[in-house]
């Protein structure tokens, strides 16, 4: 992909300075003795007094500087990009952005069902789980689309999926042995995760994901023991949640685990209950933990809308969760406040599949389970894309968010490029179903966030640790 | 004005290959829909 010269790097002086106009992606909160200051675009994240601010709305309204400390004033705004040249269209930029990744992207990204079986019966599972473990003639051809499609010089992301892969390990290490000899001899990064529900993670498992270079888990909870038990359980209702705490406990040492929470309706209360038993075992500087929202993707979990939340509902319980669980010291998963992206996902991306067990290729893994109506196509004996959907194809790959006027006004365009495609186009364009949380907060977060940071950089012990760990600690936020 | 935190990009070199996330960052998926967790927690910005 070659080097775009948007603009030169050269320093703007006073002789150069172009005319100036306020960014669209500035967004300041006022309280009594401090204003916060965020750019969406550029992250700049800044702290100016109620003087400052007034002085700063008259430069970001066109206002010459006419003093040095208006100068500096504004030298500082351009810095943070809160003021960005007239000639510049930041609408643009963030379009050409999200197409060079969409198309332009220099890598393989692969979500991999290797089974679609599950050894648990969620009562709101999306995925339809007729299908077993990937044969061996489909891992073959998946090792040879894999090798086709990954450049030289690039990086390979794979995310192992399912079902739940613990039932099919011995098809995850063959494939990753061979994914691994591919980026070897390709000269590539590789980086693996999988998605488990951990009640099959003991000794031998964690040896095979030892082997098959997996850096990361994520291990989902439905709330507190008693809660998780009623939805999370095996399909005859065994419970799961103490063997899942034990496995986690005995793993978190030697691999990254991710803790997904999920919320609805009926557990938000209960959560609290939850994060006191991790903390009890713990796990609480061991594990990293974060918050997601139930919701009735598709057909097969809409049985379960009714307890889903909605979206604003859940932006609410997931800021305040966020926040009190920071201040208890809980090593989140997530930011609360994102950073720029240049997509949401992949699943606008040229490089980018969803493999189920049969070597189906698909767009998103919410589709996992209906390749022959959601799918885009399969991959053929010697590798090769056989697209059978094109109809699919081109509506993922058509999906631009810079056509539905809600995303190109909203001030978080850049943290979201759209949200979630699958969520917005199967709800009829309900923007709202895909969007990024923080839209529905921006307020309570961008005060949480200034109050971190502003306690971190004068040493406060909320975030604890030296200086470097608080640094550190409060960039997560 | 105090900076509490810099500018993650400039104009200037975002659009530049090595600086940009090229697609792809997977969701992640465990039974229900989400936007956030391991998968996104993958460094994938060289994909």
């Amino acid at each position: 992909m070659p080097s775009l010269p948007i603009l030169g790097s050269r320093e703007i002086t006073s002789a150069t300075m172009p005319n100036l106009k306020p960014s669209e992606y500035n967004y300041f909160l006022e309280r009594a003795d401090v204003v916060w200051g965020v750019n969406f675009r550029s992250m700049a994240f800044v702290r100016l007094t109620p003087g400052q601010y007034e002085r700063a709305r008259k430069l970001l309204a066109g206002s010459a500087p006419e003093d040095e400390e208006n100068r500096s004033l504004q030298k500082d705004l351009l810095r943070g990009q809160f003021l960005v040249p007239e000639s510049f269209d930041e609408l643009d930029h963030l379009k050409l952005k999200n197409r060079l990744s969409r198309f332009g992207g220099n890598g393989l990204a692969l979500v991999i069902a290797p089974t679609l079986r599950c050894n648990f019966g969620c009562e709101y599972c999306y995925v339809d789980l007729n299908a077993g473990k990937m044969s061996r003639e489909d891992c073959e051809r998946l090792k040879k689309f894999f090798n086709r499609r990954l450049p030289h010089d690039s990086m390979a992301a794979i995310v192992w999926t399912g079902g739940d892969p613990s039932l099919a390990m011995d098809v995850v290490e063959d494939l990753s042995g061979s994914f691994l000899t591919s980026c070897e001899g390709k000269n590539c990064r590789y980086e693996a995760s999988l998605i488990t529900n951990a009640y099959l993670l003991d000794d031998k498992m964690r040896a095979s994901l030892r082997r098959s270079h997996v850096s990361f888990l994520q291990v989902s909870l439905d709330g507190s023991e008693e809660f998780h038990n009623k939805t999370r359980h095996l399909p005859n209702k065994t419970s799961t949640y103490q063997r899942i705490m034990d496995n986690v406990a005995d793993t978190c040492e030697e691999v990254t685990i991710y803790l997904r929470i999920n919320i609805d309706r009926r557990n938000q209360a209960g959560i609290t209950d939850l994060l006191d038993d991790i903390e009890r075992r713990g796990l609480k500087q061991k594990v990293r933990i974060y918050f997601a929202h139930v919701d009735d993707v598709n057909e097969n979990s809409a049985g379960y809308g009714e307890n889903c939340l909605t979206v604003q509902e859940y932006a609410r319980v997931e800021e305040r969760l966020i926040r009190e669980s920071s201040e208890a010291g809980f090593l989140l998963g997530g930011r609360v406040l994102t950073r720029p992206v240049s997509t949401f996902c992949g699943a606008n991306a040229s490089n980018y599949y969803v493999v189920d067990s049969k070597a189906n290729l698909l767009k998103c893994y919410h589709d996992l389970g209906a390749a022959e109506r959601k799918g885009v196509g399969r991959i053929g004996d010697n590798g090769e894309e056989i697209i059978t959907n094109s109809q699919n194809l081109v509506k993922w790959m058509g999906w631009d968010p810079f056509e539905i006027d809600e995303c190109r006004t909203c001030k978080v365009l850049p943290l979201c490029m759209g949200g979630c495609s699958h969520k917005i186009m199967n709800s009829g364009l309900d923007v709202e179903r895909g969007c990024l949380k923080l839209r529905f907060t921006m307020e309570q977060v961008v005060e949480t966030v200034g109050l971190r940071l502003s306690r971190s950089q004068s040493g406060g012990s909320q975030i604890g640790g030296c200086g470097s760990c608080a640094a550190a600690a409060a960039m997560n936020v | 004005m105090d900076f509490l935190l810099e500018p993650i990009i400039t104009i200037e070199t975002e659009l530049l290959p090595s600086q940009s996330d090229a697609a792809t960052k997977p969701c992640c998926s465990s039974g229900s829909g989400c936007s956030d967790g391991v998968a996104s927690n993958v460094d994938t910005k060289d994909v």
